[in-house]
């Protein structure tokens, strides 16, 4: 069974993610861990110690389990969490790495609505979160009910080690995997075409999928805009890749990707 | 509700019959089908044009069960009569009270103007118009028509396209001001099409905090549409980006912009814009006001 922390704060990327990661614990073995990160304002920030400061802290640890408890509230969404939500104080990106490092987890889910705006994304995925995380992270940017998921190959991601990290936390019952192979074409219409385009790329990935005794419900070259294929896109529960590390066609294509997108490790992080 | 729906004798005119009936059937609203024909010497209702209404009543009328039939459904050879300038018949039930109004009106002089001028007497909740299928959206004969009527109808105004079902609507709203009749209006369009809904908003230039508000917001929208079983895609958009973005997605999409008195988007898209959107879009496009 895989552990995943579900990032909630009292906003709609939360509310999405929340009822997003209610109908995943339904198909895959995952527990889940709700976390919230209270970032202490600056101007109240306690510099006192002893009981000054455990009163401080208690009132932001208050403060965030009310947060936590009040989307719960609303959302009123019947999400089997393994225990009360972990809330955090600190630089949300530091208490969230600690979190995930020390607690051993085996995914990190936050919601993340998609924008127009690419360097958005790309600020996302510079952060110092998603830089250093030790385990795969999934982007809830809509709620997408479906029985398909797209593995991405080619431009840049090492199929041999995001393929197994993917099924590690994809296989379930009733989800099917596509294996696609991206190409960057300017001007033309999203098209599939021949699979010798991938050259060895997607004859290995399959054999990596037969190796887990699944066999592909498609594989395919797909050719176009980033902006073309991301619409594509739009039919899979989520789209797994590896973290882009550089302005590439393949980042623009998750940035405009309008369904979750799984970000695994192309090699082992410390 | 009151529907007006616009129409000359052509082929993108018939086609919109139909999708008139569905959003009546849905909606059970009073709906005019309207014609105009220009001033004439002899003061009487062009033959074709009657025989053409006439003929719309029939399709109308026919994707109707007629156990579910709210409008009278009995006007077959009945005469127009001429009635404040106008020639109108009205399909009605008199005995039996009819529950909803079918009227089929000619009224005479410039198409625009007087499409408009109709809506604005009726207080009509919503015009329909078909237009040519293609890069321009025009109706034979009148030029510019559809764009003058989307630009200057006080009321929401859809323009559909010939021979194309729009699969998404995509919906740029203001948030902070979006009316409960607007988000009905979309409501209705998207059961019509069985389409997918994609809701746009308009990030705050603000940074982050700003968003929350935006964010607040679309939160509430998505609420009213998962309670009527609608799952909406999001995607936020730069004020700055939404002239480009509504032309990219208009190519595929039917685009609905929320234009009322006080959307930030009326800011945006000066009625120019507007005009200009439903010229080139190469799908349906909604007005909402």
């Amino acid at each position: 069974m895989n552990m995943g922390l579900l990032a909630l704060d009292e906003n709609l990327p939360s509310s999405i993610a929340l009822r997003y990661a209610s109908q995943l614990v339904e198909i895959l073995a995952l527990q889940l861990q709700a976390g919230h990160v209270e970032v202490p304002d600056k101007k109240r920030h306690s510099g006192g110690t002893g009981w000054v400061r455990r009163t401080w802290e208690r009132g932001l640890l208050e403060a965030g389990h009310q947060a936590v408890q009040r989307l719960l509230n609303t959302e009123k969404v019947p999400c089997p969490f393994i225990g009360s939500p972990k809330v955090l104080i600190g630089d949300r990106d530091n208490a969230f790495l600690e979190e995930l490092r020390n607690g051993g987890y085996d995914l990190f889910i936050e919601g993340n609505l998609n924008t127009s705006d690419i360097t958005d994304f790309y600020r996302l995925i510079s952060s110092p979160l998603y830089s250093k995380t030790p385990c795969p992270i999934l982007v809830v940017k809509n709620l997408v009910a479906s029985d398909s998921v797209a593995l991405l190959c080619g431009d840049g991601v090492d199929h041999n080690t995001v393929i197994p990290r993917a099924l590690s936390l994809l296989k379930g019952k009733s989800i099917h995997f596509d294996l696609i192979f991206y190409r960057y074409q300017e001007t033309e219409a999203t098209i599939s075409i021949n699979k010798e385009e991938a050259g060895s790329v997607l004859v290995e990935a399959e054999a990596l999928l037969k190796e887990a005794n699944i066999t592909p419900a498609n594989s395919m070259v797909v050719s176009g805009t980033p902006e073309g294929v991301a619409a594509m896109l739009k039919k899979y529960r989520l789209v797994a890749s590896s973290f882009p590390v550089r302005k590439s066609p393949r980042l623009e294509l998750l940035a405009q990707c309008p369904s979750p997108i799984l970000l695994c490790q192309n090699k082992a992080r410390n | 509700m009151r529907i007006i729906t616009a129409l000359d004798m052509h082929s993108y005119s018939a086609t919109i019959v139909g999708e008139v009936a569905k959003l009546a059937a849905n909606t059970w609203a009073d709906i005019t089908l309207l014609a105009v024909q220009p001033a004439g010497p002899d003061n009487k209702p062009d033959e074709a044009l009657v025989k053409t209404l006439h003929q719309y009543r029939q399709d109308f009328i026919s994707l109707f069960d007629a156990n579910d039939l709210p409008y009278g459904g009995n006007a077959d050879n009945q005469e127009f009569i001429l009635k404040n300038g106008s020639w109108e018949l009205t399909d009605h039930k008199p005995a039996v009270a009819s529950r909803k109004n079918l009227l089929l009106k000619i009224r005479v002089g410039d198409p625009a103007k007087e499409i408009l001028a109709e809506a604005r007497e009726q207080e009509s909740d919503l015009i329909v118009l078909g237009c040519t299928k293609g890069l321009d959206s025009q109706w034979k004969g009148e030029v510019d028509l559809p764009q003058k009527v989307a630009k200057k109808a006080a009321c929401s105004v859809v323009v559909i396209k010939e021979k194309k079902v729009p699969t998404t609507i995509t919906c740029c709203l203001d948030q902070t001001h979006v009316s409960q009749s607007s988000l009905e209006m979309i409501n209705q369009i998207v059961t019509l099409y069985q389409a997918e809904l994609k809701i746009v908003g308009l990030t705050d230039n603000k940074g982050t905090e700003g968003n929350a508000g935006v964010e607040n917001s679309i939160a509430q929208i998505l609420k009213y549409y998962a309670e009527r079983q609608i799952n909406a895609w999001i995607k936020l958009v730069r004020p700055e980006d939404l002239e480009e973005y509504v032309a990219e997605v208009s190519r595929e999409n039917m685009v609905a912009l929320w234009m009322g008195k006080k959307s930030l988007l009326g800011k945006i898209f000066s009625p120019n814009l507007v005009g200009k959107l439903v010229n080139h879009s190469q799908s349906s496009v909604l007005i909402l006001r």
